[in-house]
């Protein structure tokens, strides 16, 4: 069982690289959306390898905070560029 | 028994394979928003099928939950892929891999 | 009177059954005495500040449900076969798709929902209805299956009267 969470680790890792590379801001967004389907996955390998049930809270409230996260970031972004062409036009 | 082990190992076989397609179409894809589907839709799978395999060697309760948290990661999976999607249309000088019909 | 009172006893039958598998799922099964002290606090509440629930045709979900996990699943499979690089990946392409459903959440939930579908995505949802699509095979007849979804969406949201079934 242990093994199967390598590997989950293992493809989650693999997003790194397209964060490096690039190119273009969405392929950098892209992967936090696989860190947060993969960290799920991966936290509820783990809650049955160590029989440990709190595992699954924490999975809970990081598949929350993933859902949140995109949304946020966008939101932010989006004010920074208003921002910037507000100042550019004074 | 054993047959239902048999059965949730091969759901996690499954769901590993899936998660794997999906990070290989975030390396290899050509552009940006085909990246997008393979992270969305192999993720999503994926995760569907790993639950449904650990569920066969947990209680009732357990499987519950974790169904609880699938629905939230496609959800959130469905509407922050639209969300990006949208955000990266709206400046096309950045995303120079897209195409234009 | 007595019909709201119905209404709304039917209602509450459902909200506590869901609040029940809620309470039981997050909790791991205990604490029950601060449930029953909850759920009444709960069901005045939904007394004064109703949800605001679309109304639902209950009878049509399971359909919908099975339409939308048959194409989850091959969307799935269809990503990842071309992810390994099995089927190639050369005619993905920008589209649009004219949605017929009217009310708000029915749309918002098609766009939601053909994100998951086998090679399509979608991009924004304009007011009119108008989806913008990423389409990955724009030679697969993916319009059929957006068509379909859609077509179990308007029953289950009791807009039928739109057509045949496609």
């Amino acid at each position: 069982m242990s093994v199967v969470a390598l590997i989950l680790l293992f493809s989650m890792l693999l997003g790194i690289w397209r964060v490096l590379k690039g190119p273009a801001l969405l392929d950098r967004l892209l992967t936090i959306q696989l860190f947060g389907s993969t960290g799920v996955a991966i936290l509820l390998v783990l809650s049955k390898v160590f029989a440990l049930p709190a595992l699954l809270d924490v999975a809970l409230l990081l598949a929350i905070l993933a859902a949140a996260a995109p949304a946020a970031l966008v939101q932010r972004l989006r004010q920074q560029k208003q921002r910037s062409r507000q100042r550019t036009s004074l | 028994m054993t047959i239902m082990l048999m059965i949730s190992w091969l759901l996690l076989a499954l769901g590993l394979m899936f998660f794997l397609a999906g990070s290989i179409g975030l390396l290899r894809f050509p552009d940006s928003f085909s990246r997008l589907h393979a992270v969305t839709k192999a993720d999503t799978l994926g995760l569907g099928l790993l639950v449904l395999g650990l569920s066969l060697q947990s209680s009732w309760r357990e499987g519950l939950l974790m169904a609880l948290i699938w629905l939230i990661v496609m959800a959130s999976g469905a509407v922050s892929c639209q969300l990006l999607a949208r955000f990266s249309d709206e400046q096309p000088s950045e995303s120079a891999t897209q195409q234009e019909d | 009177m007595t019909i709201t009172l119905w209404l709304f006893l039917r209602r509450s039958l459902w909200f506590g059954l869901v609040a029940a598998a809620c309470w039981a799922v997050l909790t791991a099964n205990s604490g029950w005495g601060f449930f029953t002290l909850l759920l009444p606090l709960l069901l005045l509440w939904q007394w004064h500040y109703p949800l605001p629930m679309p109304a639902l045709r209950w009878r049509y979900l399971p359909a919908c449900l099975l339409l939308f996990g048959r194409q989850l699943l091959l969307g799935g499979f269809d990503v990842a076969v071309r992810a390994l690089g099995w089927r190639p990946l050369d005619s993905s392409n920008f589209c649009h798709y004219q949605s017929q459903l009217t009310s708000p959440a029915s749309r918002l939930l098609l766009a939601s929902l053909i994100s998951l579908l086998p090679g399509t995505c979608t991009i924004s949802l304009q007011p009119d209805g108008m989806l913008r699509l990423h389409v990955l095979d724009q030679t697969a007849n993916w319009q059929q299956e957006i068509a379909a979804l859609e077509w179990q969406l308007a029953r289950l949201f009791g807009q039928s009267g739109s057509g045949e079934q496609p």
